[in-house]
């Protein structure tokens, strides 16, 4: 009896596509049908799949088209097929890929990854040592900048020195080279910076028009030193301020200057009140274009012994030579002033030649 | 050094041989010959689960271009279930999870199930009483059983016989085999 039951739980193959299609069409003799029906007992592959070619004709015409041509462009899409079979261990149990192959494939990227960092290491290792080495290249460049530093911050005639032993820049022009230290009001109204750059923006202008606006601005300074004081300065309006924008501003800041630095000098000219009155008179006649008569107002006054009037005078005196066309002459007292003067008068000589001599403003 | 195979005895070797092949030599013939084997069952069990002959043409391309890839990772030991099982989960919309799913799983389907069977009638020692056990089933399985097994009938001849359809007899013959086997299983477990 267990025989038959045995029987019942017998295993069979799968039905191909030549059975399933005799099966529907009816062409299996009883015996095959049987085994057939025997297997479709028992494989619920075949069972789904047998339910489905028997539903309709187009399940059944899809079988007949199904072929393997995918997998042969599958396999010839990707790499080419290897006989690995001859070269295949004869292991009886297959298992999954092997650890110790992953551990390889990842080890090699790591190591490249460790090699790497190994040399970069090294290489900068290498440089670090080598700056060692090289000794006090950085180092003392660097000690060097620090103190330029630190230097930068001293009064002039300190950065002066440390200027010239280091020969990285030139002193800036408007810093006097043998100007002793000022009081801090003063070193405060001679930094023109604004009004510099203000030049700098007038300097592409022609050098008449610049000549006119300094000459303007020039007599008005003598006109208002009469006056000294801030107070002053605060309302004085330029009477053109069109024109002598670019030297306006630097003149009312030699303006402020010379009243810090004629009070000392006040007690000890006495004959102040009649230069003053030349000066007014001499800018009197600038003004009204007799540059002649100025002329010579103004190198009377070149020879007072004060050395403000003397430059104010100076720097006048250029400037109506400038405008009887006397270009030389002017240059010569500019120069002389601009190598022998001092304070804003020096600094107005300076750049009345830059503009003569169509240089940049610094 | 050993030849391959020639083709014409790939059909002599086993759904686990021709895995075994694959995955450890990646002889392609191997898949080509599953494929002769299978493909016409996986695409209708395609159709029979989608309902679209198209889609299932091109699930079964799918099913076998993936099967290339994951052959290798596992340890299979009934390919046709497996297959089977993996069929129906990708036409239930499932991805790559799948996978995952048959691991954990493997080796434990129903086709090992008839063999486990069949095993333990072969070595049993004292006869087990058919006649008994098959009184335990539904009656209509049980006749089923009896004119399918017992008459050597075909699934049109029961039917006509019972006054039923083809479809209704191996629906019934396949839960009577399921319950008989259920009852075989629990008369080995009391008799060890």
């Amino acid at each position: 009896m267990n025989g038959e039951l045995k029987h019942i739980f017998d295993a069979s193959a799968c039905l191909t596509r030549r059975q399933i299609r005799e099966y529907i069409g009816g062409n299996l003799s009883v015996e095959e049908r049987h085994a057939a029906d025997h297997h479709l007992n028992s494989c619920m592959f075949c069972s789904d799949a047998m339910d489905a070619y028997q539903a309709g004709a187009k399940s059944l015409a899809g079988m007949e088209a199904l072929n393997n041509g995918f997998l042969k462009e599958y396999f010839a899409r990707h790499s080419p097929q290897v006989h690995l079979n001859s070269m295949a261990l004869s292991a009886v149990v297959p298992v999954r890929k092997s650890r110790s192959n992953r551990k390889s494939v990842l080890l090699r990227p790591s190591g490249i990854v460790a090699a790497v960092l190994l040399l970069a290491g090294a290489v900068w290792y290498m440089e670090f040592d080598g700056d060692q080495f090289k000794g006090g290249g950085r180092d003392a460049a660097a000690v060097t900048s620090a103190s330029a530093a630190v230097q930068a911050e001293r009064p002039p005639v300190v950065k002066l020195q440390q200027e010239t032993i280091i020969a990285d820049k030139p002193a800036p022009s408007t810093m006097p080279v043998t100007e002793p230290l000022k009081p801090a009001a003063t070193v405060v109204a001679a930094v023109p910076e604004p009004p510099a750059k203000k030049t700098e923006d007038r300097s592409e202008k022609p050098l008449t028009q610049k000549t006119k606006a300094a000459e303007n601005t020039a007599a008005k300074s003598v006109a208002s030193s009469r006056s000294p004081g801030v107070s002053h300065h605060a309302d004085q309006k330029p009477a053109n301020p069109e024109s002598g924008a670019g030297l306006l501003n630097l003149s009312t800041e030699e303006r402020i200057a010379p009243a810090d630095e004629k009070n000392p000098q006040t007690d000890q000219d006495a004959t102040m009140p009649a230069k003053e009155e030349a000066k007014d008179d001499a800018g009197s006649l600038f003004q009204a274009g007799k540059y002649n008569a100025a002329l010579g107002s103004y190198k009377k006054l070149m020879n007072s012994g004060d050395k403000r009037t003397r430059q104010d005078a100076t720097l006048m005196a250029a400037r109506c030579y400038m405008n009887l066309g006397q270009k030389d002459n002017a240059l010569q007292l500019l120069e002389s002033l601009a190598a022998t003067g001092s304070g804003p008068q020096k600094r107005t000589a300076k750049r009345m030649l830059r503009l003569m001599n169509n240089e940049p403003e610094e | 050094m050993k030849q391959q195979l020639p083709i014409s005895d790939y059909a002599r070797l086993s759904d686990e041989d021709l895995v075994h092949r694959y995955a450890q030599r990646n002889d392609r013939n191997a898949v080509t010959v599953l494929f002769d084997r299978y493909g016409h069952l996986v695409l209708g069990l395609c159709i029979k689960e989608l309902g679209g002959a198209t889609r299932a043409q091109e699930l079964t391309r799918a099913v076998f271009i993936d099967m290339l890839d994951e052959l290798p990772k596992f340890r299979i030991d009934h390919f046709k279930s497996w297959l089977y099982r993996y069929v129906k989960q990708r036409c239930a919309g499932r991805g790559s999870d799948i996978f995952d799913a048959l691991r954990s799983r493997d080796g434990e389907y129903w086709v090992n199930d008839d063999h486990q069977v069949r095993m333990m009638l072969e070595q049993a020692i004292e006869p087990v009483d058919a006649g008994g056990v098959l009184k335990t089933l539904p009656q209509d399985e049980r006749t089923a059983l009896g004119h399918f097994y017992g008459e050597q009938q075909t699934h049109e001849t029961v039917a006509r016989r019972m006054n039923s359809t083809p479809a209704r007899i191996k629906k019934l013959l396949q839960k009577g085999r399921i319950n008989l086997r259920n009852k075989l299983e629990i008369i080995a477990e009391v008799r060890k």
